[in-house]
C-alpha cells in the first residue's frame, strides 16, 4: 500500500456501504478496503494496519485498528471491490473456506465474522497448511483443517453446519468439490461463493464459455447461482459466482 | 430408505452419538419440498431420536478416535460403545448407518453388525448435524465449536509435522 498510516495521521475508516463487517479506509490519494483487526497489534502477512481514534456513544475515546485488504491478493476482496451484491461472509456467520492456502484471506474472513462467527479453513497443501495452523493459533474463530476438500468425509468430525461456503481451489473439478461439501455441511438457503479460474478448467476455450459450463454443473447439484462477476482488473480470466443452496422459498 | 431397525452413527469432535430411526424414512422426506419440515426440530425429532452419546474425556482420546475413523478403523472405545448399544438380540435385525463405506466394512467384519451407507443415511446425517446441539442436552453449540477447534489444531498439527521434510502433497 501507499502512504503512511502511522500515529498522528488523520485516517478515516467508514463501514462499507453494502457489506456489514467490511470497512473502507479513506486515504489522501486512494481508498482501500479494510477489516477490523481481531488481534490488534498484529499483522498476519505484512499488511498495513491503520488506527483510528473516535468517540463512542458516551463520548469516551475509542481506539480501533483495521487491516488493509488488498484486492490484488484476495479474490474475495476483488469481488467486493468489483461490486458484488451478495457477500454472506458477514458478522456472526459460520463459514466453510475451501482452499485456505496460507490463510491471508482467511484472516480477513476471521476479522469479518468476528468473535461470534467461525471459519472452518480447509487446505490440502502441507506447506501452506503449516502457515495456516500457525496463524490460527492467535485467532480462536478459525478452525484450521489440513485435508483434501475432495474428501469431506475426512473432516466430518471437525465441521458443523455452515451458513456460507467460500471456495478458491483452482481445480478442474471444483464444481463437484463444491457440491459434495455443500451436501454435507451447507444449510438449506445457505450461500456459496466460488472463484473460478477459467484456464484451470479448460485453457483451450473462451473463459466465458467455461464459466457458463461451470454454472450448469452447479445447477444440477441444487446450487442456484444468483450473480456472477469477473475479477478484472485484479485477476485475469477469473469469475466469482455467488448463489443459494437448496432454496426453500418459491422461485421468483 | 431407512427402516425402524436403522441406527445411525454420528461422529463429532466431542464424542460418538448413536441415533435411531423411529419411523420408516424415505429420502423424499429429507430433501427438496420437505426441507422446511426437517428444519423444525420437533418434526425431525419424531423421525430420529438420540439413543446414546459417548463423550471423549481427554484430548488424546479425541485425536486417537478421529485418526482411526478417518482411516475407516474402529477404536476399542467405538467398539465398546456399539457393542453396548447394539449388542444382544438387537444386533440380529439392526442395521447401522455410517458416513463412510470403509468404516462400515470394518464394523461389519469385526463386530458382525450390518452397516449401510446410502443417500438416505447421508441426508439424515445432514439433518442430525443441523440439529445436533439440540439433541444432546449436555452439549451446547459453543462446547461443540470448542471441541472442533481443539481437535482440528491437534489433527492438523500432527499432519503438518509428519511431513516436515517431505515435498509438498499439492496436486498440480
Amino acid at each position: 500500500g501507499k502512504g503512511k498510516g502511522g500515529k498522528g495521521s488523520a485516517v478515516v475508516v467508514e463501514p462499507h456501504k453494502v457489506h456489514a463487517g467490511i470497512f473502507v479506509s479513506r486515504g489522501k490519494s486512494e481508498d482501500s478496503l479494510a477489516t477490523l483487526n481481531l488481534v490488534p497489534g498484529v499483522s498476519v502477512y505484512g499488511e498495513k494496519r491503520v488506527q483510528t481514534e473516535t468517540t463512542d456513544a458516551n463520548g469516551a475515546p475509542e481506539k480501533k485498528e483495521y487491516r488493509v485488504w488488498n484486492p490484488y491478493r484476495s479474490k474475495l476482496a476483488a469481488a467486493v471491490v468489483g461490486g458484488i451484491d451478495n457477500c454472506k461472509v458477514a458478522p456472526g456467520a459460520k463459514v466453510l473456506y475451501l482452499g485456505a492456502a496460507s490463510g491471508t484471506t482467511v484472516s480477513h474472513v476471521s476479522d469479518i465474522v468476528g468473535p461470534t462467527g467461525i471459519v472452518y479453513a480447509v487446505e490440502f497443501s502441507h506447506r501452506s497448511g503449516r502457515d495456516l495452523v500457525e496463524m490460527s493459533k492467535r485467532r480462536p474463530n478459525i478452525v484450521p483443517i489440513v485435508a483434501d476438500a475432495r474428501n469431506p468425509k475426512a473432516y466430518r468430525m471437525l465441521v458443523g453446519m455452515v451458513d456460507c461456503i467460500f471456495m478458491d481451489v483452482a481445480q478442474p473439478d471444483q464444481a463437484r468439490i463444491l457440491a459434495i461439501n455443500a451436501k454435507q455441511f451447507l444449510k438449506a438457503d445457505g450461500w456459496f461463493m466460488i472463484s473460478i479460474k477459467a484456464p484451470c478448467i479448460d485453457s483451450t476455450i473462451e473463459p466465458a464459455v467455461v464459466f457458463a459450463a461451470e454454472v450448469e454443473k452447479m445447477k444440477a447439484e441444487q446450487l442456484r447461482p444468483k450473480e456472477q462477476i469477473t475479477l478484472e482488473p485484479f485477476e485475469r480470466d477469473h469469475a466469482v459466482v455467488v448463489g443459494v443452496y437448496r432454496p426453500t422459498k418459491a422461485k421468483k | 430408505m431407512a427402516s425402524k431397525n436403522t441406527y445411525i452413527l454420528f461422529e463429532l469432535a466431542s464424542g460418538f452419538a448413536l441415533f435411531h430411526c423411529k419411523e420408516m424414512v424415505q429420502i423424499e422426506q429429507l430433501t427438496n419440498e420437505s426441507t422446511v419440515a426437517c428444519q423444525d426440530f420437533g418434526r425431525f425429532k419424531s423421525m430420529v431420536g438420540l439413543v446414546s452419546f459417548a463423550p471423549f474425556t481427554t484430548a488424546d482420546m479425541a485425536i486417537e478416535n478421529i485418526n482411526a475413523v478417518v482411516q475407516g478403523q474402529v477404536t476399542p472405545f467405538l467398539s465398546d460403545f456399539l457393542k453396548l448399544q447394539l449388542g444382544g438380540s438387537k444386533k440380529e435385525k439392526a442395521e447401522l448407518g455410517v458416513a463412510d463405506v470403509q468404516l462400515g466394512q470394518t464394523i461389519k467384519s469385526t463386530m458382525q453388525i450390518n452397516c449401510v451407507a446410502n443417500d438416505t443415511i447421508f441426508e439424515m446425517s445432514r439433518w442430525i448435524r443441523f440439529h445436533i446441539a439440540k439433541f444432546i442436552p449436555e452439549l451446547k453449540e459453543a462446547d461443540i465449536q470448542q471441541a472442533q477447534l481443539g481437535l482440528a489444531h491437534s489433527f492438523s498439527r500432527t499432519l503438518v509435522k509428519m511431513n516436515v521434510n517431505r515435498s509438498d502433497n499439492m496436486i498440480i
